[in-house]
Formats: C-alpha cells, sequence, structure tokens
C-alpha cells in the first residue's frame, strides 16, 4: 500500500488513545446506565405524581419508563456515544472511525470495526439465547406436573413471557448481527459498514433490550406473552413497562440494521460484484433488511401507544375510552408477522450458501432462490391478519388471509426446491455445517407443512391457541433458523476468531440437538391437537405421560446446547488452535482471506471476477482479483456500486 | 475473544461513495419514519371508525387552530427556506449559512410550538377519547423526529461556519462535503413536511 494514500486511525480520529478504564468503556456505561435508571425514575415520578393529580395516572409507569430512558441515555453515555454527536454540534467535522485502536478493550466500547461489533453481538445475543433457553427449562419443568408446582401461574405466565420475548428478540438480531455485520461487507468486498457508528449503535441497544427486558422479573412480570395484546397489556404491572421499552429499542436497532446493510450492498460493492453475482447469504439479508426497514417502525409506534396508554393515560387500546385492542392486534402483527420472516430468510440464506461447498456443485437456480426470497417478504405484508382468524376479523375478509396465506408457501417451497435441487448428484460431505444445514430441510418441512393446517380457517380455529401453534412455530424457528444459525456457527466462527472448533463436541452437539429437538417438538403437535393449551400451566392429566417424555427431551435438547457451550469456551478460550484460512474449501471471497482477517480487510479493494458458486466447474475463474488495483490511489468503488 | 489484528491503515474515503451513503440511507430512513407516522394514520382512522362507545371525539375535544396553523407555516417555511439554502450551498453561493441559520430557528420555533400545543391543549389524555390519544401520540412523536432535524441543519450550520479540515479527507474543501448532507436533509424536511401537512389536515380540520 502506497504510504501517500493511507493514514493510520489515529491520524484519522485525531484523538490520542487515553488509559482504557478512564475512556469511554462498558464499566462506565454500566454505572451511568444504573445511576440514570434512578436518576430518571425519581424525576418520573415527580412527573407521575404530578400527572397523577390531574389523571389519576399511575405514577410507577411513568417512573419506570422515565427511569429507563435516561438509563438508556447514561448507558450510551458511558459507551462514548454522545462524543461525536457532541463534536458535530460544535462543527468539527464528519468521522467514520471510532474505538478501533483500542486494542482488547475494543470489545467493551463503541467500536466501528464491522468484525468487531460482530463478536460482540455473537457473545451479547448468545448471552441472551441462553438465558432465554434457560426459561424454556424452568417452563418444561413446571410441566412435569398436570397441575402448578413450582411456579405460581402469573409467575408461570411472565417465564413464558420472557421466553418468548426473549427468544423473538436476540434471535432478530442473532444472523443479522454477528454473521451479517461480519460477512456482509467482506462478501461485497468493502473495508467496513454503511454507517460504522450506527452499527455500533444497534449492538449496544439489543444488549440494552436485554437487560431491561429482564428487569421485569423485578417489575412484577408481565402475563401477555410475546405478543403483548391489550387490554391486558394496559392492565399488567411494572414489568409490562420492561417488555414495552425493550422492544421500542429492538425495533430501533432493527430497523437501523436493516438500513445498514441495505445501504453497504448498494453502495459499496466492489468493482465486478454486479446483482447476479451477490452470493445468496447477501440476498437473504437484504430481503431481511428490507423487512425489518419497514415493519420494525410500525411495532416501534405501537409500542409508544402503548407506553402512553400506561403513562399519561391515553386509550389507544381501551374500547371503555374510545380505542380499540384491536388496533393493537393490526400494529403489532403488521410487525410480527414479517417478524417470522426476518427469522426465515437469514437462514434460508445461510442453507443456500452452505449447500454448495458440501455438494461441490453450484447452486442451482440462483435468481429464482433470489426471487423466491424477495416473493416470501413481500407476501409477508399481506398475511398479517391470520393471526386475527379467531380474535374479532371480519368473517369476509377470512378467505382472503387464508389465500394470501397459502400463498406464501409458494415461494417457500420454491427456496426449499433449489435447496433439494442443489443436494441432487451433488458430492456431499457431511461435515458439521452440512448435517446442520440438512437438518435444517427436515424441519423446516414438519414446520412448513403445519403451517398450512393453520392458515386454512377451519382447522386454525380449531387449534388456535393450543400447543399444535406452539410446536409448529419452534419447528419453523428453532428447526429453521436456529439450525441453519448452528450451521453459520461452525461453517463461519473459526474464521471470525481465527481459533477451530472442536469437530468431536460438534457433531455431540448435533447430533444431541437433533435428535433431542425432535423428540420434543414432534409430540407437542399430537399435544395440540389433544387440545392442550399454551401459556397454562395447568392440562389435562391424560396427557401428563406425554408432557413428561416431553420435557425429558427438552432437559437433553438443553444438555445439547451445553455442548456448543464448552465447545466454544474450550477451542476458543482455554485450548485455542489457529484455524486455516480455508478448510472447506470454499470460493467463497471471505475464504480467500488470510485468518485472522486484517483490520482493513483488503490490501486493495478487489475486483470481482465471477459468480460464487462455480464448484465443480472446469476452468472456473477466480471469484476475485484480489491483486487488481480497481481506482487509483484507493477508495477503489465502481462507480455505482457494481459497474465495472 | 482476540480476533483481528494487522496493520490499522486506512485509504482516504471517498467523498462520492460518503455521498452515496448518505442519498441511500436517507432514503431508507425517511422509508422507516414514513411507517412510523403511516402507524399513526391508520390508529387515527381505525378508531374513528370503529368509535368505541361513541368515545372517538367527545364534544370537547378541540385543539387550538392557531397553533396548529402556526406549527405548519414554521415547517412549510423550514423545509423551503433550508431548500434556497442548500441550494446557495451547491451553486457557491453567498447567504447560504445566513439561510441555514433562519432554517434553524424557524426550527426551533416548530419544537416550541408543539410543546406549546401538548402543554395548552384544551382536553387531556385521558379524557378526550381516541381522537386524544392519537392527537398526543402524534405530535409528540413529530416533535421527536422534528428534533432530529433540527440537530441535523444545526451541525451543517456549525460545520459551514467553522470549517475545520476533515481528517478522513486531506486537502478537501469541507464545505464541499456539506452538499450530500445537506441534500440528504432537505428530503428528510420535505418528509416531515408532508407529515406536518397530515398532521393538520387529519388532526385540525377533519372533525
Amino acid at each position: 500500500m502506497e504510504a501517500a494514500t493511507t493514514t493510520s486511525a489515529t491520524a484519522i480520529t485525531g484523538k490520542r488513545v487515553r488509559p482504557p478504564l478512564l475512556d469511554y468503556n462498558v464499566i462506565w456505561a454500566v454505572a451511568l446506565g444504573i445511576g440514570g435508571y434512578f436518576l430518571g425514575h425519581f424525576l418520573g415520578a415527580r412527573i407521575g405524581h404530578h400527572l397523577d393529580a390531574q389523571s389519576m395516572s399511575d405514577q410507577d409507569d411513568m417512573a419506570i419508563f422515565a427511569g429507563f430512558i435516561v438509563a438508556t441515555i447514561g448507558f450510551l453515555l458511558g459507551l462514548g456515544f454522545f462524543a461525536y454527536p457532541v463534536s458535530r454540534i460544535l462543527g468539527r467535522p464528519a468521522t467514520l472511525r471510532e474505538g478501533e485502536e483500542h486494542g482488547p478493550w475494543r470489545y467493551f466500547r463503541l467500536c466501528t470495526d464491522h468484525k468487531v461489533v460482530a463478536l460482540q453481538y455473537f457473545v451479547g445475543v448468545f448471552f441472551f439465547f441462553f438465558v432465554g433457553g434457560l426459561n424454556a427449562m424452568f417452563i418444561r419443568a413446571e410441566l412435569t406436573h398436570s397441575n402448578a408446582t413450582l411456579f405460581q401461574a402469573g409467575n408461570y405466565l411472565t417465564l413464558v413471557s420472557l421466553h418468548g420475548t426473549m427468544m423473538l428478540m436476540m434471535m432478530s438480531a442473532a444472523v443479522l448481527g454477528a454473521f451479517g455485520n461480519w460477512l456482509v461487507p467482506i462478501m461485497v468486498g468493502a473495508r467496513r459498514m454503511a454507517f460504522p457508528r450506527v452499527e455500533s449503535l444497534t449492538l449496544w441497544l439489543t444488549v440494552l433490550a436485554g437487560v431491561v427486558l429482564l428487569s421485569a422479573i423485578f417489575l412484577g412480570g408481565f402475563p401477555t406473552g410475546w405478543t403483548g395484546y391489550a387490554p391486558l397489556s394496559d392492565q399488567a404491572r411494572g414489568g409490562m413497562d420492561a417488555y414495552l421499552f425493550s422492544f421500542a429499542l429492538i425495533g430501533i436497532s432493527l430497523a437501523l440494521v436493516g438500513l445498514n446493510m441495505i445501504a453497504t450492498v448498494m453502495t459499496m460493492r466492489a468493482p465486478g460484484l454486479t446483482y447476479n453475482r451477490i452470493p445468496v447469504f447477501v440476498w437473504g439479508v437484504i430481503t431481511t433488511s428490507v423487512l425489518a426497514v419497514l415493519a420494525a417502525p410500525v411495532l416501534f409506534a405501537a409500542l409508544y401507544m402503548g407506553a402512553f396508554d400506561r403513562t399519561i393515560e391515553t386509550s389507544f387500546f381501551l374500547p371503555s375510552q374510545g380505542g380499540s385492542p384491536y388496533l393493537w392486534d393490526n400494529l403489532f402483527w403488521f410487525f410480527g408477522h414479517p417478524e417470522v420472516y426476518i427469522l426465515a430468510l437469514p437462514g434460508f440464506g445461510i442453507v443456500l450458501e452452505l449447500l454448495p461447498v458440501f455438494t461441490r456443485k453450484p447452486l442451482w437456480g440462483y435468481r429464482v432462490a433470489v426471487a423466491g426470497m424477495f416473493g416470501v417478504a413481500l407476501l409477508s405484508f399481506m398475511v398479517w391478519q391470520h393471526h386475527l382468524f379467531v380474535s374479532g376479523i371480519n368473517a369476509n375478509l377470512r378467505p382472503f388471509y387464508m389465500f394470501t396465506t397459502e400463498l406464501i408457501s409458494i415461494p417457500t417451497g420454491i427456496i426449499f426446491l433449489i435447496g433439494i435441487g442443489t443436494l441432487w448428484r451433488g458430492r456431499i460431505r457431511l461435515t458439521v455445517p452440512m448435517l446442520f444445514c440438512l437438518a435444517f430441510f427436515f424441519n423446516f418441512l414438519i414446520g412448513g407443512l403445519s403451517g398450512v393446517y393453520l392458515s386454512d380457517v377451519p382447522s386454525d380455529v380449531t387449534t388456535h391457541g393450543s400447543y399444535f401453534v406452539m410446536a409448529h412455530f419452534h419447528y419453523t424457528i428453532m428447526g429453521g433458523l436456529v439450525f441453519a444459525l448452528m450451521a453459520a456457527i461452525y461453517y463461519w466462527l473459526p474464521k471470525m476468531t481465527g481459533f477451530k472448533l472442536n469437530d468431536t463436541l460438534a457433531k455431540v452437539h448435533f447430533w444431541g440437538m437433533f435428535i433431542f429437538f425432535n423428540l420434543t417438538f414432534f409430540p407437542l403437535l399430537a399435544a395440540g391437537m389433544l387440545g392442550m393449551p399454551r401459556r397454562v400451566s395447568s392440562y389435562n392429566p391424560s396427557l401428563h405421560t406425554l408432557n413428561v417424555f416431553v420435557s425429558s427431551s427438552a432437559f437433553l435438547l438443553g444438555a445439547s446446547m451445553l455442548v456448543l457451550l464448552i465447545n466454544l469456551v474450550w477451542s476458543q478460550i482455554v485450548r485455542r488452535e489457529p484455524a486455516e484460512a480455508n478448510p472447506w474449501q470454499s470460493k467463497s471471497i471471505e475464504f480467500q482471506l488470510p485468518t485472522p482477517v486484517p483490520a482493513h480487510n483488503f490490501d486493495r479493494i478487489p475486483v470481482i471476477t465471477s459468480a460464487p458458486y462455480s464448484y465443480g466447474v472446469e476452468d472456473a475463474p477466480p471469484v476475485a482479483d484480489f491483486g487488481a488495483q480497481a481506482g487509483h490511489g484507493g477508495p477503489a468503488v465502481a462507480p455505482e456500486g457494481g459497474r465495472a | 475473544m482476540s480476533t483481528v489484528s494487522g496493520p490499522t491503515v486506512y485509504e482516504p474515503e471517498d467523498p462520492a461513495l460518503l455521498a452515496r451513503n448518505l442519498r441511500v440511507g436517507t432514503r431508507l430512513f425517511i422509508s422507516a419514519t414514513a411507517f412510523v407516522f403511516m402507524a399513526f394514520v391508520f390508529a387515527f382512522f381505525y378508531l374513528k371508525a370503529v368509535n368505541s362507545n361513541g368515545l372517538w371525539r367527545p364534544p370537547h375535544t378541540n385543539p387550538t387552530q392557531a397553533y396548529g396553523i402556526a406549527t405548519l407555516v414554521c415547517v412549510l417555511a423550514t423545509a423551503a427556506v433550508f431548500e434556497l439554502a442548500r441550494r446557495g450551498l451547491v451553486a457557491n453561493g453567498g447567504g447560504w449559512i445566513a439561510a441555514l441559520a433562519v432554517s434553524l430557528a424557524l426550527g426551533i420555533a416548530v419544537v416550541v410550538l408543539c410543546v406549546l400545543q401538548i402543554l395548552n391543549a384544551k382536553f387531556s389524555a385521558y379524557d378526550g377519547g381516541g381522537y386524544a390519544s392519537v392527537f398526543y401520540g402524534w405530535i409528540s412523536m413529530f416533535t421527536l423526529f422534528w428534533l432530529g432535524a433540527v440537530y441535523w441543519i444545526e451541525t451543517l450550520l456549525a460545520t459551514g461556519i467553522r470549517r475545520l479540515p476533515v481528517p478522513e479527507q486531506p486537502g478537501t474543501d469541507p464545505v464541499l462535503l456539506l452538499r450530500p448532507a445537506a441534500s440528504g436533509c432537505v428530503v428528510f424536511l420535505g418528509t416531515m413536511a408532508v407529515v406536518g401537512l397530515f398532521v393538520y389536515v387529519l388532526l385540525y380540520l377533519i372533525k
């Protein structure tokens, strides 16, 4: 790299690096966040007291919300998020990089390196993922008895609500945050995301959202499940405030992640990376991002209304005062159903990305797969009222939403067939990532087929609110997305961290997870058909044996996740072995880089020379020319993002 | 988890790339913003149509027209004056900093008017039915987003006045780098002006 065209990061940021403990970091963030909560709570109580004199509003809710708001400000202040906006107010020029020069401390503060943010996401999201999993274990422990035994009914509902909300929130961030942030810039041949500070902000908002949600336990819990239905939400105790606030943080984070991903792909593609050469994983991220940008703001608005109902006594969702709970249902599910595909589409992207590598043949029907993803994304906005089949939807509208819901199975089926077509006559290598991909197909098929029954009005009316629905979405989300996520972990994590994962433990994890996942959730389809309701800790004693079996399987499923945790700790912290640069013989651009990937990704911006899936094709050109100098001096980006 | 390491040297950022990022990012942000306010439009029409217990809009829930008109005028004027400033900036003409300052003052006036609207409303959030809910929710949400616009205008003004060198763009006139930001800001202000128009028509004109 020519000296004339390069600048050190310190020179760019123009700042001296302070001692880490005195600089912005997560310790300050936690301290200021806690202090901020109490300050906000105090101020909110004063305001609430003033309102109380006028309107009989619940001053605790105002205090809790004010506490959360000031805590958020304090938390972000401690991490360094206000330094840049304040400098801009003072007229200092715009910069892009921050916190990249802080050694290991960059993992504990605002850092604009996309690879650091991705690993921060990985650790943060998986911490909350395990917390959500622990809740599931408690739920299944309770269900080993046909009557409430371990927890009171209200506490059980809080457990169920925490589990559902935590998993939905964190799984939204798992693929986009951890893998999207790490892979997308590299896969498009860029050195960073379009908006690096926004990227870091989304991470810390996600972490904060997880903490705020957990605080619901100390505020009396919340009884609504992840759907937060009104008017129950208006009547619930302070834990509901934690639900509303944390989900709003996730909504903001999700919309900003989506915005950042789309902007990065649209504007920062390397020369030669035309739209029909973009890796299918990136397409999965783009379609997810479109949903996130358009659906999450509606969730945010709905939560804002819910917060107003609970603090200043508006009546958006209270029919006795001129509102309507169906307003919540509509707004929530306008987000909620696309949210299902926000979870599923990255899973499709991961599996389709990995299949060619482990079948050694090109991805079958690349363009159709991309079209299928966009088809799913588009249709996902047209189906939300099927969640209201039994709760107030005009009966004349039911056939339309039944039809659109069934219609969405076509692009989903196409994507499924693309995967099967890629497997057909491939030279399949049964590596651990591939095993997870194959399990994805098995699980998702069951999830998809059970979904057809739920799209159909008569059968949905029968099974609504039962364990059949619960088993269905666990087959699609856990059997689909989480299995794909596991494939991604075993495939990409060694590249991301620079250290191998233990293969034996990985296989134990796979077989344990696959077997006990199915032994847990398949019987629950039957439990639902037999009338066992969701979210209730008591059930008909005739289902006791079935539930004991399911709980036993669930505990073993939980144990299999512990194997993953042990593997991560053992191979990434205790006994590290350097990972090879390209252990899977992948043609994808990230595997052409050294391990660990340099801070600046590429010495020169590469020129993309062919599609990434030419496995088994004789005389296929390399995917990229890393020695080429596209553009002069450095800012090597195609004039209109990709056309070289 | 120690991972990436290596020489932290960077090539200067391409101003054209930064401009493209800003252009695309602004439009995406506007899309998200539009969906936030569409939720309020939906709430308005939904609650009006449902009219639960005849409490959509009790008789005493009438906002003060003067506030509504003044807010709308200031919103539109902020956007219009900012556009004049942007044109001056692009044409390297004079007076754009003064225009930005006027735009900022108008923007702050909008914030003040929105706060006054809420504080001086003749009906409260809890006895005004569905209409009052939408009114309080929408005006406060509008104020939040508008504060973002005011912040953006202020940073452009401060940067234009100080003209400090840009470390990532050595040798580049900092004012040139303001152009894409101004273009993005004017689109955002235009969107907020449309939202402001909706606010006025739905909350002040429709009975």
